[in-house]
């Protein structure tokens, strides 16, 4: 999506306004099941390959009918009403309650159980396919012992977290972590509207659907060795066509990246609806727990016990994962729901980056965060979500689903879904947890100053070593990079900003990379591009910084010994096909995958296209085969290594020698990375993480199968209804999986 | 004395090359990377500032990709630079102390047009590895010419100096 210029005329904004009102009354009627993308195809508005047409009044990268340049039609900008970057504070992450004792039944009414809790309810009939009198299940997880919660007995879960997901209204409970002095002034005890800026419009409660329907975004708090037990309820309108134009009342959760079984991962097809509730069982084990420190000798692997000792746990502690987050996955509908606000931050602490800056144990790296508290501490350890976002002439969230071909595009730069705040520093190092939460765009981050930087983790893994850079690489869609900036450089009264040097003139890949000067002169066609987060810096801090960034932070793991069993090879490009028509799991779209050399597919959630074996490791190499898109590409469930770009291990830089999930693929470029498959079963999923592409079909699922047996067996596919979940068998499986 | 005809070469040879594509219709991608070109340009200029300026020269390595858009969309050639600064060495003014320069890696797309000054900011610090409390900043301008047709950097300069962004 490209935006008009600031000074277009009346008449183009007009212009504009009208396609996207008629775009919104085509994604209405979609959405609501008026019509069916099969009616667009009919009508001649998609092509075969689902691509808009360029039709005028409708595609906005058709010329204007009144205009007689080539400049593409665009929307209109996202109105301001009058409000300036950096006149808001930025808020921290709201943080959700703990509770201990998950099987009490004043702590979660129902108690968890380890398989689906199936008691009967009244469904409301204003749900699709429900008549009056209809009975449905609780818990909306799939039946079963197959989706059983593993290792449910041996690892109990010992805290409980509630949520919801429902529409916008004021958060009434914000609790940032920390004193208001270290919130930027934020009085936490008031209410906090659901705006994108104090002086912008509140976001109705169909425009904006957030855990527990509030701003600021959720931050759940966890340890190694405590396992948590995250009821999520759907409270979204039963009725599908109540959603303010986009997204989608069912829900799948995936806690990105978990190394959880897969009935915990959100599974594409394992969605539930309003009225529902699921249970995700993270018991947040380090990986290898079957085979490495299996007896919980070695103090690395380890945990904070709460009064400043360590709880060792088994696994491997090169392992040890440190910022996650957990975000809809609902099938071909992630792009809409995140974008419509579903997705926190997930902070996991352990003996090594534990979230105390003072414990000196050997083993804790005292990275900045705070002495207060065992763990956890967040005073100096701040969560960032970067995404752009859109609004309408009412100032209501906005989203055009059209963009497949490319990807979704916005116009406003938000940071912890505020527009270009500012955030109040002292005078010593923070560490920054930045997520890219964005739909299709990339980032490139630098200080505006040009000032060092210290890149400690990618993808929420802390690195083998720290890298000092003075602008980040790219970050692709939800990947995440933890910097440590040290504000003791500057004077107090001082500001300084973080800038973004990426421009975008499509969802496709990045136009170009702006020099820092490009990025801050303001001349950009790309709004987002320049300062987003101002820091001011307000005071020395009250206690000397005692925190440090050591030389060595967790090495990768050794995998030399362990023989690579298979390689597979994924090629990620357009004009797929689609061999199945399954109404629930198929879908058609653009974008496709091939799998060892067969044909690029659409997505399909039935079809099984690679089953690693348990226990096993492999070496998988991930190819685009197209210049004009940058796909990056997210395998769930375990950290892999990349060991080439572009065939060549030296052209790996530094900041991607750590663990990873999410794999940048360049134009024409490819990524060879090795991972194992162990400790849990299941279905998972390989997918691009513009979420548009994902959306229109670039998505696979692969299986470990979980017995360990020397011959695969399919696991069959959820469909889920109101009513329950119905299985049925793969509606493919290719072959030499 | 009649002359044979090579036939059976001609024809396995035919034979050979028919299959060889055939094996690389169903073995290549749709299309294969561009492989990178690598230029070395001399790169000089001081990043004045405390506790000392320092003086740098080398040649840098950088690395063009030529990226080509066949798709509907067919948008502009464009490259991915790709920036290696280790051989660009610095001394210190006051001190004569070696100085180091980090950021090997950084990479940036740019729009292929014939010639681009790039513009990139890096870290440095004393000592022959990067030393983080220490850790300074100062930015490159390259002026690049490409051959359009290829994406290869043909010639190139690079001046170092220090930042002297607002904030």
């Amino acid at each position: 999506m490209l935006f008009l210029p600031e000074k277009s005329s009346k008449r183009r904004i007009r212009e504009a306004e009208n396609a996207r009102r008629n775009r919104f009354e085509i994604i209405k009627a979609l959405a609501d099941g008026q019509i069916s993308r099969r009616d667009l195809f009919k009508w001649g508005l998609f092509t075969a390959g689902g691509l808009l047409l360029w039709k005028h009044g409708l595609n906005p990268f058709i010329s204007s009918a009144y205009a007689d340049s080539s400049i593409p039609t665009g929307l209109p900008r996202s109105p301001l009403f009058g409000v300036q970057p950096f006149t808001q504070p930025m808020p921290r992450f709201d943080v959700l309650p703990r509770k201990p004792n998950p099987f009490d039944l004043a702590v979660l009414n129902p108690t968890p159980t380890k398989e689906a809790n199936t008691t009967q309810q009244l469904l409301n009939p204003a749900l699709e396919g429900v008549t009056p009198g209809d009975m449905g299940p609780i818990e909306g997880r799939p039946p079963g012992p197959i989706w059983a919660h593993q290792r449910f007995d041996t690892m109990p879960p010992q805290i409980a977290v509630e949520i919801s997901t429902e529409g916008a209204k004021a958060n009434q409970v914000y609790d940032p972590g920390v004193p208001s002095s270290l919130n930027s002034g934020i009085d936490s005890t008031q209410p906090f509207p659901p705006r994108f800026h104090p002086n912008l419009p509140d976001q109705g409660p169909l425009a904006l659907w957030t855990f527990n329907g509030t701003l600021p975004p959720k931050l759940l708090v966890g340890r190694y060795g405590e396992g948590i037990l995250l009821r999520h309820h759907n409270k979204l309108p039963f009725d599908v066509t109540q959603k303010g134009g986009f997204g989608r009342h069912t829900l799948s959760t995936h806690e990105h990246n978990g190394h959880h079984g897969a009935e915990n991962d959100g599974f594409t097809g394992a969605y539930f609806f309003p009225g529902e509730f699921y249970d995700y069982h993270y018991p947040i084990v380090l990986a290898g727990i079957n085979s490495i420190n299996t007896g919980a000798t070695d103090p690395r692997a380890g945990s904070p016990n709460g009064s400043g000792g360590i709880n060792k746990v088994p696994g491997d502690w090169h392992e040890t994962m440190s910022t996650h987050w957990f975000h809809d996955h609902m099938f071909s509908f992630t792009a809409q729901n995140v974008y419509k606000g579903d997705a926190g931050m997930f902070n996991i602490y352990s003996a090594l980056d534990r979230g105390n800056e003072a414990i000196n144990d050997g083993v804790n790296l005292r990275l900045p965060s705070g002495t207060a508290k065992d763990f956890g501490n967040l005073d100096y350890d701040v969560n960032l979500m970067l995404a752009d976002k859109a609004w309408d002439a009412n100032g209501q969230l906005a989203f055009d689903i059209f963009d497949t071909e490319d990807g979704f595009i916005a116009d406003i730069m938000t940071v912890n879904l505020v527009y270009r705040p500012f955030f109040e520093v002292e005078r010593r190092k923070y560490r920054f947890r930045i997520l890219n939460a964005a739909v299709s765009r990339f980032f490139k981050i630098s200080l505006s100053d040009a000032s060092p930087m210290i890149q400690i983790a990618n993808d929420g893994n802390l690195l083998p070593s720290p890298v000092v850079i003075t602008q980040t690489d790219q970050l692709g869609i939800a990947e995440r990079y933890d910097v440590v900036i040290d504000f003791s450089r500057y004077s107090i009264g001082q500001t300084v900003s973080m800038v973004n040097l990426l421009a975008h003139e499509d969802g496709r890949l990045p136009s170009s990379t702006l020099s820092l000067s490009q990025a801050l002169a303001g001349n950009s066609s790309d709004p987002c591009v320049g300062k987003f987060l101002e820091f001011r810096v307000v005071r020395d801090p009250a206690q000397p910084d005692i925190s440090q960034v050591p030389s060595v932070l967790i090495p990768n793991p050794d995998l030399s010994a362990i023989p690579v069993s298979r390689t597979r090879t994924f090629v990620f490009g357009d004009s797929a096909d689609q061999t199945t028509n399954d109404p629930v799991t198929s879908f058609r779209g653009p974008w496709g995958i091939g799998t060892d050399g067969g044909d690029k597919l659409n997505a399909d959630f039935g079809r099984v296209s690679a089953a690693p074996k348990f226990g096993t490791r492999e070496i998988w190499t991930l190819q685009n085969d197209g210049g004009g898109w940058d796909h990056p590409i997210h395998i769930h469930f375990e950290e892999g290594q990349i060991l080439k770009r572009n065939g060549s291990a030296s052209n790996v830089p530094a900041w991607e020698k750590g663990r990873k999930d999410v794999y940048r693929l360049h134009p024409d470029g490819s990524v060879t990375l090795t991972m194992q498959f162990r400790d849990f079963g299941g279905m998972f999923m390989e997918h691009c993480h513009n979420t548009m592409h994902e959306d229109n079909a670039m998505l696979l699922r692969w299986e470990i199968d979980d017995g360990g047996t020397p011959f695969l067996r399919p696991l069959p596919t959820p469909i889920p209804k109101p009513q329950g979940v119905t299985f049925e068998p793969p509606t493919e499986v290719l072959k030499n999986i | 004395m009649k002359m044979r005809l090579p036939v059976g070469p001609i024809v396995v040879s035919f034979l050979v090359m028919i299959l060889s594509g055939l094996v690389l219709l169903v073995e290549a991608p749709a299309r294969a990377a561009l492989a990178p070109t690598v230029a070395l340009i001399p790169a000089s200029g001081m990043v004045s500032g405390q506790p000392e300026s320092v003086k740098f020269s080398g040649r840098a390595q950088v690395s063009s990709e030529l990226v080509l858009d066949t798709s509907k969309f067919n948008s502009p050639p464009a490259v991915i630079l790709t920036f290696d600064l280790s051989n660009v060495a610095g001394t210190g003014s006051l001190t004569g102390a070696k100085y180091a320069i980090g950021g090997k890696g950084t990479s940036v797309y740019r729009p292929l047009v014939g010639a681009d000054t790039v513009e990139l900011t890096f870290p440095f610090s004393r000592g022959t590895t990067m030393s983080m409390p220490s850790a300074r900043s100062g930015v490159v301008s390259f002026a690049l010419n490409f051959d359009l047709s290829t994406g290869a950097i043909t010639s190139g300069t690079a001046n170092i100096a220090a930042p002297s962004f607002s904030n």
